[in-house]
């Protein structure tokens, strides 16, 4: 596996050379969500990266209005020249690099795009000029080792750094700063007051706000089943870690002991999603079972105790007398009773009710606004 | 665009987060409802709507000329297309007139199926022509903008994709770029991106400032909703196609009110070919009636600033005002289903599908047994003497008088 990294302004390519990295993703504040270099600084990079034999690839995953198209456009033209791979993941980006250059193309397929249908569309689309897709890291090793395998572009996951959990365009921390800064790079940690969640690094540029988990992910000990799916890059991000112990880490990653990068990394780490994702099943808790209508004949508008019942006769449904029922109250509680009245609200009774009728039935106890009537075979 | 009377206005797209929910919004004006199955969607807490349902809300919304868009708005992972292409092509039997798409694996699939026409969601986060450009060579025919985009933006837009443009034009607001949080997915083990949006964004959070140490306490991540009354004309200029109203999870007091105002508001410029209405600030005013935080107009002008944030807990609206919609009529009362508790004698408000709201005092205040009350209880059916203008799914409120 080779191993991409997130170049940072301070870094020495030199060093960073020896460490066995193949490649550095260079963004600049303007082009970049989160890379840190000035145009100037970001050709001197990319052109010292060459003379190192390292791959320099232009980092460009902004997110980009069309008001503010034709300035990035203009910007990144300017640098294009420079560099043989531009990385996007606004489809818009993308589509402008795919029209108008003829740099070889990755696309940052972190943002949804966890299926292999999808991928292999865009795969399809850009065709041989697309070299990458960067993958998600909320795919699981059973999905990854599904995709990886069945897409002929070659694939590349974070092994280690921050995991971004949110980017707004608007600017959140300075309103909070004030007069404190003038700064166009602003760093805060949040601390949610409603939820046990501290920790969160923050971050506001030009790009906007960030947010990231307290936590960063590290796959350093999974690195045999990333060969064995047949992983071709991985990407390491040396936010938090000083220079040094950044290009120490690279060359761990790429060594025989992997894992070990895990303790040299200095922040607490998580596997993410890796291992399993299960972050759909918590959905059939967020609905109540008692509130299932979907084979329901009836719902309770309203009761009072010893009066007659009100209930809506659900689409699809009919009630009629001597129907046996199974009436379940929004707390789960059941009681089963026989239809023994049925009356329109004007007093009239009825044999049967058609569906979407509002009628009343005989006082039934327990009873209450929102019970569901079953059949009750 | 659909043409109505002297001058063409966009479509109005009303959220329907079930089936009262859809035939309120479209009895109150609606020209489009968007809902969501049992599955595919973001919405996994809402009621959505199984295929009976689906079939009645076709049927109703078709029978008073507004269209049917299905959300399949989730990022499905591999194991989450199992029947897919099935319901795909039965949304298209059922007679659903677009699904709206976030995946591009989803995409894909119901065109391949040959279920309905495409609409790219907001959560795809379109936000230039040349993304359009590029979702429509993926075969979608309508792109819901990214709510970041701005009225110039969408004109743009259209103009060079030769696409369908929808914005929002009401409702509550993502802070993040729509399809790029996951704060719920590490920090609640459920994917905002297959309908488990914990709104963590909506929490306080204690602030710390690395350069000044400082530390204080913010809703920072908390946008105010989404307003675009007063921006119709420029939604209209810019050729924008539908105008998007948020709020599946909403009451049906939101979603009757909320499309009232917007259909009149598009009704006066059918006829006008303008929206200086005198009505406007009484429409402004009906947008404070419902459940909201503080309005913004967020992008559509400008980009969002630091006004868009909602620094605060509490809703702004007064929800309360509602009572009940009408559930049904009797030979002589109207049968309110009571959202909030009001009294004998108190002044209410009938608020017609079309025109102005009428006010009347709540007399002869009973059960449904006939036994007199002397006030209501939320969650109870009353009557109350039957008034002109009464009809099932008419909304009556509360005026506090």
């Amino acid at each position: 596996m080779k191993l991409s990294y997130f170049l940072r302004p301070s870094d020495d390519l030199v060093a960073l050379s020896k460490s066995g990295v193949t490649e550095v993703l260079i963004g600049s504040k303007h082009l970049s969500r989160l890379g840190a270099f000035d145009q100037e600084q970001m050709i001197n990079a990319a052109e010292q990266a060459k003379k190192l034999s390292l791959k320099a690839v232009l980092l460009c995953d902004a997110l980009v209005s069309e008001r503010d198209f034709p300035a990035y456009q203009k910007r990144l033209e300017a640098v294009l020249p420079y560099f043989e791979s531009a990385r996007a993941l606004d489809p818009g980006v993308m589509q402008f690099l795919f029209e108008t250059s003829h740099l070889k193309l990755q696309f940052v397929a972190d943002t949804g795009n966890h299926n292999l249908p999808g991928l292999v569309a865009w795969e399809n689309y850009f065709g041989d000029r697309l070299e990458r897709l960067v993958l998600s890291i909320e795919l699981s090793k059973e999905s990854l080792s599904h995709i990886i395998p069945a897409l002929k572009t070659p694939c590349e996951l974070l092994v280690l750094g921050r995991i971004l959990l949110f980017h707004s365009p608007r600017n959140l921390l300075s309103p909070l700063a004030g007069d404190v800064t003038q700064s166009d790079w602003i760093e805060a940690t949040g601390a949610s007051e409603e939820s046990p969640h501290k920790g969160f690094p923050l971050v506001e540029n030009m790009q906007g706000s960030f947010m990231f988990l307290a936590k960063d992910f590290c796959l350093a000990e999974q690195m045999d089943d990333l060969k064995s799916m047949k992983l071709e890059y991985m990407r390491f991000d040396p936010t938090g870690c000083s220079n040094d112990l950044a290009y120490k880490i690279s060359s761990t990653l790429l060594s025989d002991s992997p894992m070990q990068a895990k303790e040299l990394w200095p922040n607490p780490v998580i596997r993410g999603f890796y291992g399993v994702n299960k972050s759909d099943v918590l959905f059939k808790k967020l609905k109540n079972p008692s509130r299932d209508k979907t084979h329901a004949l009836a719902e309770v508008l309203d009761a009072r105790k010893g009066e007659a019942m009100t209930v809506k006769v659900l689409d699809g449904s009919s009630l009629k007398l001597g129907l046996a029922v199974k009436m379940i109250t929004p707390e789960g509680k059941i009681k089963e009773f026989s239809i023994s009245s049925i009356k329109t609200l004007d007093g009239d009774a009825l044999e049967t009710a058609p569906e979407r009728s509002i009628v009343t039935l005989q006082a039934v106890g327990s009873a209450c606004v929102k019970a569901l009537l079953l059949p009750n075979f | 665009m659909t043409k109505k009377m002297n001058f063409p206005i966009p479509e109005l797209l009303a959220p329907a987060g079930n089936l009262e929910k859809l035939k309120t919004a479209v009895l109150y004006g609606a020209s489009a409802v968007y809902l969501g199955g049992q599955r595919y969607g973001l919405r996994a807490a809402a009621d959505n709507f199984n295929r009976e349902q689906m079939i009645m809300a076709v049927e109703f919304a078709h029978a008073h000329g507004a269209k049917v868009h299905v959300v399949l708005n989730a990022f499905l992972h591999d194991s989450d297309f199992v029947g897919l292409s099935e319901y795909a092509k039965d949304l298209k039997i059922i007679g659903v007139d677009s699904v709206i798409v976030s995946d591009l694996g989803v995409i894909q699939t119901v065109i391949a199926a040959g279920g309905p026409e495409v609409h790219l969601s907001t959560q795809a986060s379109c936000l230039n022509a040349s993304a359009a450009k590029l979702w429509k060579a993926m075969g979608v025919t309508r792109v819901v903008l990214g709510r970041e985009a701005s009225l110039e933006d969408a004109k743009a837009i259209k103009i060079a994709s030769g696409l369908e443009v929808e914005m929002f034009v009401h409702g509550s607001m993502c802070m993040a770029f729509s399809g790029h949080c996951v704060i719920s997915n590490y920090t609640q083990g459920r994917d905002s991106n297959r309908g488990g949006c914990a709104h963590s964004c909506r929490h306080e959070y204690r602030i710390g400032l690395s350069e000044s140490e400082q530390e204080k306490n913010s809703f920072f991540m908390s946008s105010k909703d989404l307003e675009g009354l007063r921006q119709l004309k420029g939604y209209v200029e810019a050729g924008v196609d539908s105008l998007k109203i948020e709020g599946r999870m909403k009451s049906v007091h939101y979603a009757g009110t909320v499309t009232k105002v917007y259909a009149e508001a598009l009704a006066h410029y059918a006829e006008h070919g303008n929206f200086l209405s005198d009505r406007l600030e009484e429409w402004a005013s009906e947008l404070r009636k419902v459940h909201h935080r503080a309005y913004t107009e967020a992008s559509l002008i400008h980009a969002a600033d630091e006004s868009s944030i909602h620094n605060g807990h509490d809703s702004e609206g007064v929800e309360s005002a509602v009572a009940g919609p009408i559930v049904a009529l009797t030979k002589d009362a109207m049968v309110i289903e009571v959202r909030k508790k009001f009294r004998l004698g108190e002044e209410l408000e009938l608020v017609p599908f079309k025109g102005k709201s009428q006010t009347f005092t709540a007399s002869r205040l009973r059960t449904l047994s006939d036994n007199p009350l002397e006030e209501t209880k939320p969650g109870s059916l009353v009557k109350i003497d039957l008034i002109p203008g009464a009809a099932e799914y008419v909304l009556v409120r509360s005026t506090g008088v």
